[in-house]
């Protein structure tokens, strides 16, 4: 019931909801808080009780309250009024984590303080604005599966000063994010080195010598090769990089990978591909029904990604 | 769970609770102190939160003080002692937001509390500081991260916003009218008259200090000397005190007389129902009757100051036909046996009740009598005591003396009490009537004439009357006893100062605290839009919507009066015109610069060439050109207005066909 009442007003109130946005008369909705009701419970208390004992000074009070609770409601809808949402990209993000949406603010005129930005998730990001700031900010979508992830509407809400007012605006950023499938480790044992001098598998650490050095973490990178010495001594995540393993080129194809349904091969994919990308060893990816010929760099390692993320949903 | 503000908070709660410190039992006060004082510890030290069962040990303990300090009756202030434990103890479970919001709250009601057990100027401007620190803890709360004395600034500007509305609120809401309920807040005992008079009751009232009421004129204001302020009639004597007529009928008739006076009183409350006005009144307020005996009587005991406008004749002529009763010849039997004999002698010698009272007063002045405030005991025959023996008393000794005497004379004689006098507040306008002005006198029935006022303080000590209690007693000065002293230059300045302070104060309660439903209408009807009750509802209804729409048009005006620089303009022209490319189905890519962007547009719709090469090349000058003046900014605006890609480009794709 509540959801179709909520679907029909949104409808009725109309006003622009779709990214770049100007938030204004129509596209923000106010109502009272719980606090706000509890207030308005208090100051009909005091007014009973001011005509009761016909009491001037109970009577200035309470219309003092009353009216600070208006232009404390007024306050909190010029937080958001004239809000000018110029545009709203999100990163890619790997399944299990994240997805985090950048938005982008026109120039912010005055103060803004206490707005909450959130999508369909519990956490919100909360922010103030100053005038001559950057306005932009990182807002959570909340983690979504491998595919096409909506992250549902960006809500903006404030509630100050007094929180006895929430105002907010229901934004429509038309954002499909991609979601690639989470990084697992786990071995393709019949993994076409391209080379053809090296089968093998890459998590095996025994038959690697050869150390060369470091490089950043990536997520699936597994625990055993991680600098954690580094990692202690505050330098954040590095992965050990062991010769032998750069250069060297290889193809992989999930047909290659027995067991599992298909999230998991295309995540123990998703590993190999992160993993040799930043071994900086050109690899090539076959999917059933597509074929990408080996290569290297982040141009091909996205294309790829998106290849695994739109896997099976086009 | 984000740590609450506790400090903020118990400057809250400190800050409305404040002004009723003298009004609570002290154990709360302490209860109070050690509680908060814990909690500031607590806060410093980083001390975790006490456990339920702690928490519920403390609330219990503190109901149980409560409960037990009030006992079965339980009033108002009974009630400001369950406000102030509970504001002890609300803090210390405080872990949440909805505990810190909660907290405010109370504090909130903390401070309407002690709007009604104090009201006067003093309390009308703490008011604001309470709300406007109150205020500025809740936004804390909504924004612990925030300095706070920022944000007490913002709550300010808040409550400065706020203050034309309330303004407008509080003289709109319509008001009930001579609604005055007992204040169950008034936990003090009020000094005044109470409903009977025990010799010695008025030597002692008049040591109080305190104003009884205020007074201002509409008419000339009378001397001193026919300043009796009526309040309560007394008929009944057991010997030792004097109580009202235990039956009393509201006045029936009008009474005719010269001197008519206007005024407007400000009663102190006292607790009872008899009200002070002139000798004798003629009309008063609707609220209160004018009963058989010339008193006014309000329908309930006055708990709170209360206004009332009354007007009386200085010289009446009261036509009561009426003889009176008994009552007012009811002496005890067994009393007073010489003031008897000698009253029944002159009963004999004189004849008429003029004779009996010139009598009586030539007694009084002829024989040593003495006005002070320090009369010696009395014993059980208490008049004889004072007629024969002592000869030192205050006006209630003399008025009850003159009164037995006049009674057992076989004149019917009664007692009145009330104020005589009064200071005039030359700064104020207005007379100040206080308690040591308390005074009694008597009236005797004369046929013919009616009941006639008789003072026989006046025949002891006319000072008394003319030039008020201070001057009579200079002998042993009052000021003494009320703890001044009198020729002390410094003196004379706090005389003035408090003078001063008295002028404001009482004119602030004449318009402010006695502000009533009949003052609404006169007001409502000088601007011309009173037009019934109902519509009262109406107007107050819509003020709120109009402060919005006030506030909305306010916000307006202010951006137009400094606008946005040309430059901004510019760019809100131009986005406007993306948008309308953008209805038509061409989003600017957000890669494109104009320039590009105008050549796609051109490519692909080449209707729209002319236009869109137009407003390209005058945005591109106005923007990153030189110079950009207004009536380049006013071509372009127009040339977006009239902008139409839809038609043009239907049109174009028309032509195309042909």
């Amino acid at each position: 019931m509540t959801p179709a009442i909520a679907r029909t007003f949104y409808r009725l109130a109309g006003g622009n909801t779709t990214v770049p946005v100007a938030l204004g008369l129509r596209n923000i909705y106010i109502l009272p808080t719980g606090y706000g009701l509890l207030y308005l419970t208090v100051l009909g208390a005091m007014l009973i009780g001011s005509v009761n004992y016909n009491n001037n000074l109970g009577f200035l009070l309470t219309f003092l309250l009353g009216s600070l609770g208006l232009t404390a409601m007024m306050h909190t809808y010029s937080m958001l009024y004239g809000l000018r949402l110029l545009s709203a990209t999100a990163m890619p993000a790997f399944a299990g984590q994240p997805v985090e949406v950048d938005l982008r603010l026109a120039d912010v005129d005055r103060p803004r303080t206490g707005l909450c930005w959130y999508f369909k998730t519990t956490h919100r990001t909360r922010a103030d604005f100053r005038p001559g700031q950057p306005a932009r900010i990182l807002v959570g979508a909340g983690a979504g599966r491998r595919g096409l992830f909506d992250p549902g509407w960006l809500r903006i809400a404030c509630d100050y000063p007094l929180g006895l007012f929430q105002a907010w605006a229901r934004i429509d950023t038309g954002l499909q994010c991609l979601v690639y499938p989470g990084p697992i480790f786990a071995p393709i044992p019949g993994a076409t080195t391209l080379s053809a001098q090296r089968k093998g598998d890459i998590g095996q650490t025994a038959g690697v010598e050869d150390f060369v050095g470091l490089s950043a973490y990536q997520p699936g990178d597994p625990p055993q090769r991680i600098h954690w010495q580094a990692y202690s001594r505050g330098r954040g995540l590095h992965t050990k990089t062991f010769a032998g393993q750069a250069g060297v080129g290889l193809m992989l194809d999930i047909d290659d990978i027995k067991g599992g349904d298909t999230e998991r091969k295309l995540s123990i994919l998703c590993f190999h591909i992160l993993q040799a990308h930043n071994q900086r060893r050109s690899y090539g990816l076959r999917l059933a029904g597509q074929t990408f010929p080996a290569a290297n760099g982040r141009v091909h390692r996205d294309r790829c990604l998106r290849a695994l993320a739109r896997y099976g949903n086009d | 769970m984000q740590r609450q503000p506790i400090r903020p908070l118990l400057l809250a709660l400190a800050v409305a609770m404040a002004p009723l410190v003298l009004q609570l039992p002290w154990w709360t006060v302490a209860w109070c102190s050690v509680s908060w004082g814990y909690l500031i510890l607590r806060d410093r030290c980083g001390w975790p939160v006490a456990s339920r069962g702690v928490r519920l040990t403390i609330f219990i303990v503190g109901m149980t003080a409560v409960l037990m300090f009030a006992g079965l009756r339980f009033d108002g202030g009974d009630f400001i002692t369950l406000l102030a434990v509970m504001a002890g103890i609300k803090p210390l479970e405080v872990r949440s937001r909805r505990d810190s919001m909660v907290t405010v709250f109370l504090a909130y009601f903390l401070t309407i509390t002690s709007l009604f057990v104090f009201e006067n100027l003093s309390m009308t401007i703490y008011l604001f500081v309470s709300v406007w620190t109150t205020t500025g803890v809740l936004i804390h709360v909504n924004d612990p991260t925030g300095p706070l004395g920022r944000q007490l600034k913002l709550s300010a500007r808040l409550i400065l916003v706020a203050v034309p509305l309330t303004g407008l609120l509080f003289l709109l809401f319509p008001r009930l009218s001579g609604s005055f309920w007992g204040s169950p807040w008034a936990g003090q005992s009020r000094s005044g008259f109470s409903s009977n008079l025990r010799i010695g009751d008025v030597s002692r009232l008049v040591l109080v200090d305190e104003p009884a009421f205020s007074v201002t004129f509409d008419s000339p204001v009378p001397d001193a000397h026919r300043r009796y302020w009526r309040g309560i009639v007394f008929e009944r004597f057991d010997g030792t005190g004097w109580y009202p007529a235990s039956r009393q009928a509201a006045r029936r008739g009008s009474i005719g007389g010269t001197d008519l006076s206007r005024y407007t009183v400000i009663l102190e409350p006292h607790g009872q129902r008899n009200l002070f006005v002139l000798d004798l009144p003629v009309t008063a307020n609707a609220v209160a009757t004018i009963m058989d005996d010339h008193t006014l009587t309000a329908r309930r005991p006055i708990w709170q100051r209360f206004r009332y406008g009354a007007a009386s004749f200085l010289n009446a002529m009261p036509h009561s036909a009426d003889e009176p009763d008994d009552a007012n010849l009811q002496l005890p039997s067994d009393r007073n046996p010489q003031t008897v004999a000698l009253a029944r002698r002159w009963a004999r010698t004189h004849a008429g009740s003029d004779g009996l009272v010139a009598a009586a007063l030539a007694f009084f002045k002829e024989n040593g009598f003495s006005y002070t405030l320090q009369p010696d005991r009395l014993g059980i025959h208490a008049v004889d005591d004072f007629l024969f023996v002592s000869r030192k008393g205050f006006c209630e000794h003399f008025a009850t003396a003159f009164t037995v005497l006049m009674r057992a004379a076989g004149v019917p004689t009664r007692i009145v009490g009330g104020y005589q006098g009064g200071r005039w507040n030359a700064l104020g306008d207005f007379l100040t009537v206080r308690h040591s002005d308390a005074h009694v006198w008597c009236e005797v029935w004369q046929t013919g004439r009616g009941w006639v006022r008789v003072d026989p303080t006046f025949a002891v000590a006319p000072d008394r009357i003319d030039a008020g209690i201070e001057r009579a007693l200079a002998g042993e000065t009052l000021l003494w006893f009320l703890g001044r002293s009198r020729d002390d230059l410094l003196s004379g300045l706090t005389e003035t100062v408090s003078q001063t302070w008295e002028a404001v104060n009482t004119r602030w309660d004449m318009w402010f605290m006695g502000f009533s439903a009949e003052d609404q209408i006169a007001l409502l009807r000088r601007i011309g839009i009173f037009a019934g009750r109902r519509s009262g509802w109406l107007l107050f209804m819509a003020l709120p919507p109009l402060f919005i729409a006030g506030m909305i048009l306010l916000g307006r005006l202010r951006k137009k009066a400094n606008p946005k620089p040309l430059e901004d303009n510019v760019l809100r022209i131009y986005e406007r015109f993306l948008d309308k490319m953008a209805s038509a189905g061409i989003p600017k890519p957000l890669h494109q610069g104009p320039l590009d962007y105008g050549r796609l547009l051109m490519e692909r719709h080449p209707a729209l060439e002319r236009d869109v090469d137009a407003i390209i090349g005058c945005y591109i000058d106005l923007r990153y050109g030189h110079e950009c003046d207004a009536d380049a900014l006013k071509a372009f605006r127009l040339r977006v207005r009239r902008f139409k890609p839809r038609q043009a480009m239907a049109a174009g794709g028309l032509r195309t066909e042909d």
